[in-house]
């Protein structure tokens, strides 16, 4: 197993918000290894994006830290002075977002802004062969033309190429993408999907992708981790959490996609009840009141975090390794 | 039987130009578009942004004016729009923005009686009226004092559902009726949209993208390309075995949430061109992976293939 | 980032006492109101009751603001003064923006062809210079308060119904109009119903904060002697005798000029204040 690029560890976020404070994230802790797609699932409210902000160091201003640290590279990105941070940004840790529109800046062409993102090279046609280099790199046939083109001139997949390939051009460790394909058509997102993928093999860094699409998780990721509440519920590679999962919220969520059911008819099985108010989040498992399978324990006492044999874990007092 | 509803041939031209000097030349949006749907019916329309599929369901609501071929509403033929105007009770669309389809300074509980305001039918007590429209898509009756902005997602999503059940209409067409919901909350919304389907024997034409719903729900459906149907057919049929190439490929392309079956390669190239610089011939050619000469330059016909099945493709 | 928060009832109505800004404006705009409805039981003397004796009287205990160069109480001129300001200045933006709201709606919700026609017609209503259009429009009816109202009406429409149909033009094309035609719903109610509680926000904030320049302006043209006529109370016909006795009672070009900049202030902070709690992005509570 590869070591990892980054470490979260014990991260704690919360937003400022009437009535006190609104606990998006609650002990996340987990690992990027080179080299790998990892996933992170969920439904809204679950802290997904709040996790993808906070290893981008780009957290919003009524967010605190209350707890842990995202470590790159062994330093802790969260505390470093601001220069530093802006330094690690974009070079070393880059973002994908899921409206490539807001990537770019709309009055300058695409060949200015990729030019922009390499004031580490000094040779204008250097930086000119490498921004084509990269747009062929992400499948835009005429990269060319692409260089003088505005923003508002490409088409939805043509800008999330081109803010991939922005992304890309300072050689970051790591990629991290917010939902990069849930403003794409099928076939646009099948076609990011397999770009990302061929980037992993050619990449010596990692991908993190943030969706609530189960599709887009199994297509690309290699391993996986669901959040539910503000909590890392279950973590492990994709096969073992889509044909295994040992965590009661995974397997409901799964089930009630009807994009897992071949023959459509009858009900589709739902979850019932509502996500826990995290201002005030609970002591115990935050998926107890909506778990079918809960028992007086899981009410009562935090579950523990179960290390299964295979690599997988799961917070939760029913798995047993 | 008569059918709900009949769409023959229709065509969509927009023009160019505007205000006080309406231009000459026209944008063809839709052109040849056929289809039928039988009472208490669901059919899928799938398709990529700019297929037409909204602007064809705009048309069969009479929101757009249809340029050629002729629309029929239980019998009835619609092309003035005194002949909309009739229909209205008995049809309802759903948007795909909830929120945004509810007037924001209207509360729930007035915007959910409006149909019969506008219809000028009785309503009795209002607020037991509300409370039983809200009841019947499981909402609790205090929603009735909200505005929309203080609705959640599903929430609003369910409002609308009230809303175009209200008058207890024949047609419901629904516009991407899960977009922007979570799994979950979308499996319920489809669960109450199924469970008001078969307690009113409504006919839906759901409007959507994503393969994996209209699969669930619709029993037939029909596929757009640019502003041509290009195939129909009986869901279960289709999805197993699609027969245009862009249908394979849209079929193919949809994310499984199984890591089990990845692609290895790419189902389909490129992406839709755009309306203003339509291919000749057949409009998937530039796409198509199995596209000949005769392609480029003649465009097919819908062919009818028997057990409910029609394709435009000329190499099937 | 955004992030989900609770979402709180909270009226524009509260949003604007908390704000301590459109509070202080509020009070002056009250203030203003009731000095003119109570003048009557206000005033200490009769606003146009000559008492030569006691001209030009530096405000005193009988005459807090002083007399004017007729004797006259300056004091219950200003109060007096109030009502015809704010009658002349509410009148006016009153008849002005429905006459503006009726004409934004047609332009904006009607044909295309009409809008045309209604966009050039304003436009060629705003092209001409105003001051021009002020004294032509005063020489064919003769000055006075109603000429004066004639005038600010025919001057504001332009923009008040350009504002409107502004706003209409973003509103039609979106999902709850058309979730109305949907329905069925006539034009009638599409228009009245639906598009005016929601268009008619920005210009109550434009109308509050155009009511100072109708006040200066009648104050303007009634020092100029064509507004309102004499001896009517008009802040600007004191302002006109405080200059043209400048030299013998200057306290008068003073006390003239206070209430008018505190109803300016009072209107203008107002409209700030409604314009922050008329916003809809701020109607979700915490986020401010």
């Amino acid at each position: 197993m590869t070591e990892a690029l980054m470490q979260i560890e014990d991260l704690s976020v919360g937003y400022t918000v009437q009535g006190g404070t609104l606990h998006a994230l609650r002990h996340v802790s987990l690992d990027v290894r080179a080299g790998e797609v990892l996933g992170i699932m969920g439904e809204s409210g679950c802290g997904k994006s709040t996790l993808a902000a906070a290893m981008i160091n780009l957290l919003g201003a009524n967010a605190r830290v209350t707890s842990g640290a995202v470590r790159y590279r062994g330093r802790n990105i969260l505390k470093l002075p601001a220069e530093e941070q802006r330094r690690i940004r974009g070079r070393h840790i880059a973002m994908v977002f899921q409206d490539p529109m807001k990537a770019f800046n709309p009055v300058l062409t695409i060949g200015a802004q990729l030019d922009d993102y390499q004031h580490n090279s000094a040779n204008i046609g250097d930086r000119k062969t490498r921004a084509l280099a990269m747009l062929e790199k992400v499948g835009i046939a005429d990269a060319a033309r692409c260089l003088r083109m505005y923003p508002h001139e490409l088409s939805g997949g043509m800008r999330q190429r081109a803010a991939i390939a922005a992304a890309l051009m300072m050689q970051p460790d790591v990629l991290v993408a917010d939902e990069p394909t849930t403003a794409l058509d099928v076939t646009m997102e099948a076609q990011v999907i397999h770009l990302l993928r061929a980037l992993r093999t050619d990449f010596q860094g990692a991908i993190v992708v943030v969706t609530h699409h189960l599709g887009v998780i199994a297509e690309l990721c290699d391993r996986v981790a669901v959040m539910y509440a503000g909590e890392v519920v279950e973590e492990g590679l994709v096969d073992d959490i889509f044909h295994a999962p040992r965590h009661p919220y995974t397997a409901a969520l799964i089930a009630c996609d009807p994009a897992t059911l071949m023959a459509g008819s009858g009900p589709l099985p739902t979850i019932g009840g509502r996500l826990p108010d995290l201002r005030t989040p609970p002591r115990a498992c935050a998926f107890a009141p909506r778990c079918a399978l809960a028992t007086e324990i899981c009410r009562l006492t935090p579950p523990p975090r179960v290390i299964l044999p295979n690599g997988q874990t799961a917070r939760c007092h029913l798995v047993t390794a | 039987m008569t059918a709900l509803l009949q769409v023959e041939g229709v065509s969509v031209d927009m023009p160019l130009g505007s205000g006080l000097m309406p231009g000459t030349r026209h944008l063809n949006i839709l052109a040849d578009i056929t289809l039928a749907m039988q009472p208490g019916e669901t059919l899928g329309l799938v398709g990529e942004s700019g297929s037409g599929k909204t602007t064809l369901a705009r048309a069969i609501l009479g929101l757009q004016r249809i340029s050629g071929g002729t629309l029929r509403f239980q019998g009835e033929p619609l092309t003035r729009p005194s002949h909309f105007a009739a229909i209205r009770p008995r049809t309802a669309l759903m948007f795909q923005d909830a929120v945004a389809s509810l007037s924001p300074r209207m509360r729930v509980g007035d915007a959910v009686c409006e149909p019969f305001t506008i219809h000028g039918q009785p309503v009795g007590d209002r607020h037991a009226r509300a409370r039983d429209l809200l009841a019947e898509v499981g909402l609790p009756p205090e929603i009735a004092s909200r505005y929309p902005h203080e609705l959640s997602g599903g929430q609003a999503r369910r409002v609308g559902v009230a809303r175009a059940l209200a008058l207890k209409p024949a047609l419901v067409i629904a516009d991407e009726p899960t977009a922007g919901l979570d799994v979950s909350i979308q499996a319920e919304v489809l669960n109450m949209m199924a469970d008001l389907r078969d307690r009113h024997g409504l006919a839906y034409l759901i409007i959507s993208h994503n393969l994996a719903l209209v699969r669930h729900v619709a029993n037939r459906i029909a596929v757009m390309y640019l502003g041509r149907l290009v195939e129909t057919g009986p869901t279960a049929a289709v999805m197993a075995q699609p027969l245009h190439p862009y249908a394979k490929s849209l079929i193919a392309a949809e994310p499984r949430p199984d890591p089990r079956q990845r692609r290895r390669d790419l189902a389909i190239k490129g992406e839709i061109p755009s309306v203003l610089r339509r291919p000749s011939g057949c409009a998937f050619h530039t796409r198509c992976p199995i596209a000949e000469n005769r392609c480029r330059s003649d465009a097919p016909a819908l062919r009818d293939l028997g057990d409910g099945r029609a394709v435009r493709c000329h190499l099937v | 980032m955004s992030i989900a928060v609770d979402v709180g009832r909270d009226s524009a109505w509260r949003r604007l006492l908390r704000d301590p800004m459109g509070l202080f404006g509020l009070i002056l705009v009250v203030a203003f109101l009731a000095m003119a409805v109570f003048a009557p039981i206000l005033a200490p003397y009769d606003p146009i009751k000559l008492n030569v004796v006691d001209k030009f009287q530096p405000p005193s205990l009988a005459h807090w603001a002083g007399t004017d160069q007729l004797g006259r109480d300056l004091l219950s001129r200003i109060i007096y003064g109030a009502q015809t300001a704010l009658f002349i200045a509410l009148t006016s933006v009153g008849v002005a923006g429905i006459i503006g709201v009726i004409l934004g709606m047609i332009a904006g919700y009607g044909p295309r062809w009409l809008d045309s026609i209604l966009v050039l017609l304003f436009d060629s209503m705003s092209s001409l210079p105003m001051i021009m259009f002020a004294l032509a429009v005063i020489t064919v009816l003769g000055p006075g308060t109603y000429t004066l109202i004639v005038v600010v009406v025919l001057v504001s429409i332009p923009g008040y119904a350009r504002l409107i149909r502004a706003q209409t033009l973003t509103l039609v094309g979106s999902d709850f109009i058309l979730a109305e035609r949907t329905m069925g719903a006539k034009a009638p109610r599409i228009l009245f119903r639906h598009l005016l509680p929601n268009v008619v926000g920005p210009l109550v904030i434009v109308l509050s904060m155009d009511i100072p320049v109708i006040i200066m302006l009648e104050a303007g043209l009634s020092y100029l002697n064509l507004g309102v006529r004499p001896p009517t109370p008009s802040w600007g016909n004191i302002l006109y005798d405080g200059y043209t006795s400048l030299r013998s009672a200057p306290y008068m070009v003073i006390i003239a000029g206070i209430p008018l900049v505190l109803a300016t202030l009072g209107f203008t902070v107002l409209g700030e204040g409604l314009r922050d709690a008329l916003d809809p992005k701020l109607q979700v509570r915490g986020l401010r």
